[in-house]
């Protein structure tokens, strides 16, 4: 082994970890033991990112409830209006069947005038 | 190469045996995972970063990792995997070839310690696998065979690594601090 090698292990020689490290790994063991196990942490002790999620689903849920509702209300004033078009029609031809029986009557005895008419004559 | 493997069994009374623990095996290795991160990221919070990663693998892994010189090999391949992982997703390290690294200047006290310095900024400036395998060499003391073994390649291809490796480096430190021979 020439200096060079010598100066080199000097140089990469190990060195300790940083003050603190074993106990932060440990931490974040226990952390990651804790949601491995599938155990549900107090609700204060939950990380912020479950409270965000939490928060994000929530809203999620309730813009699909809100819009479920609106959709629901839309529906009921289509299903009304189309109700209401139908009366309408149904009275128009009502109507105009009445007109036509009302016409043929006035015919018939307009008919049936003539007939007395030219009888005395 | 250095004695490092993991007393991976700890006596409890004169015969019984125990497997090492996982806050056994931290305390032990811990100088040496974060240590091949911090040579070849050049980086503490960095190497920090990478060094726990690996133990968080270790202890995900522990119950099927066999103890003692195995671990100890798992732990150094898995440390260099993570931190190659790591320096191309981040691209930490400006990509300087050995010849374009500047020169050293010529120390006027604490020749060691400035040689040391410049030797960590010249190993920097090393390819990705050639730096590991320098890491591998100088801090652990391997041998080609182990260091082939750890990094997946083949031993020609390592010794290849450190021959050209330590050529460019003599060259670049006799040219500006003289003859290290």
């Amino acid at each position: 082994m020439d200096d060079l090698e010598r100066h080199l292990k000097d140089a990469l020689a190990r060195e300790d970890a940083p003050a603190g490290f074993e106990a932060r790994v440990m931490s974040a063991v226990n952390q990651a033991g804790e949601s491995n196990r599938g155990g549900r942490p107090h609700l204060a002790a939950r990380p912020r990112w479950q409270w965000i999620f939490a928060m994000a689903a929530a809203a999620v849920a309730m813009i699909g409830v809100g819009g479920e509702w609106e959709h629901h209300v839309a529906m009921e004033r289509i299903r009304t209006a189309h109700l209401e078009v139908e009366q309408r029609e149904a009275g128009e031809a009502a109507k105009a069947q009445l007109q036509v029986a009302l016409r043929i009557t006035s015919a018939k005895l307009e008919e049936i005038q003539q007939k007395i008419g030219e009888g005395s004559h | 190469m250095i004695e490092n493997t993991i007393p991976m069994t700890a006596r409890a009374g004169a015969e019984t045996e125990v497997r090492a623990t996982f806050s056994d095996v931290l305390r032990e290795q811990q100088g040496m995972v974060f240590s091949i991160a911090l040579h070849f990221l050049r980086d503490c919070s960095a190497a920090e970063e990478v060094a726990q990663d690996v133990f968080l693998q270790l202890h995900r892994n522990f119950d099927q990792l066999e103890t003692g010189a195995r671990m100890t090999f798992w732990l150094r391949k898995v440390t260099a995997n993570r931190a190659i992982d790591y320096i191309r997703k981040r691209k930490l390290r400006g990509t300087v070839a050995l010849e374009d690294a500047p020169e050293p200047r010529s120390p006027a006290a604490q020749p060691d310690f400035l040689l040391s310095r410049r030797l960590r900024s010249l190993i920097a400036t090393l390819p990705d696998q050639p730096r590991m395998v320098m890491v591998m060499r100088f801090q652990e003391e391997l041998m080609p065979t182990e260091i082939a073994e750890i990094l997946g390649m083949p031993v020609r291809t390592v010794k290849s690594h450190l021959q050209r490796s330590l050529a460019m480096l003599r060259e670049k430190i006799e040219r500006s601090m003289g003859d290290v021979h």
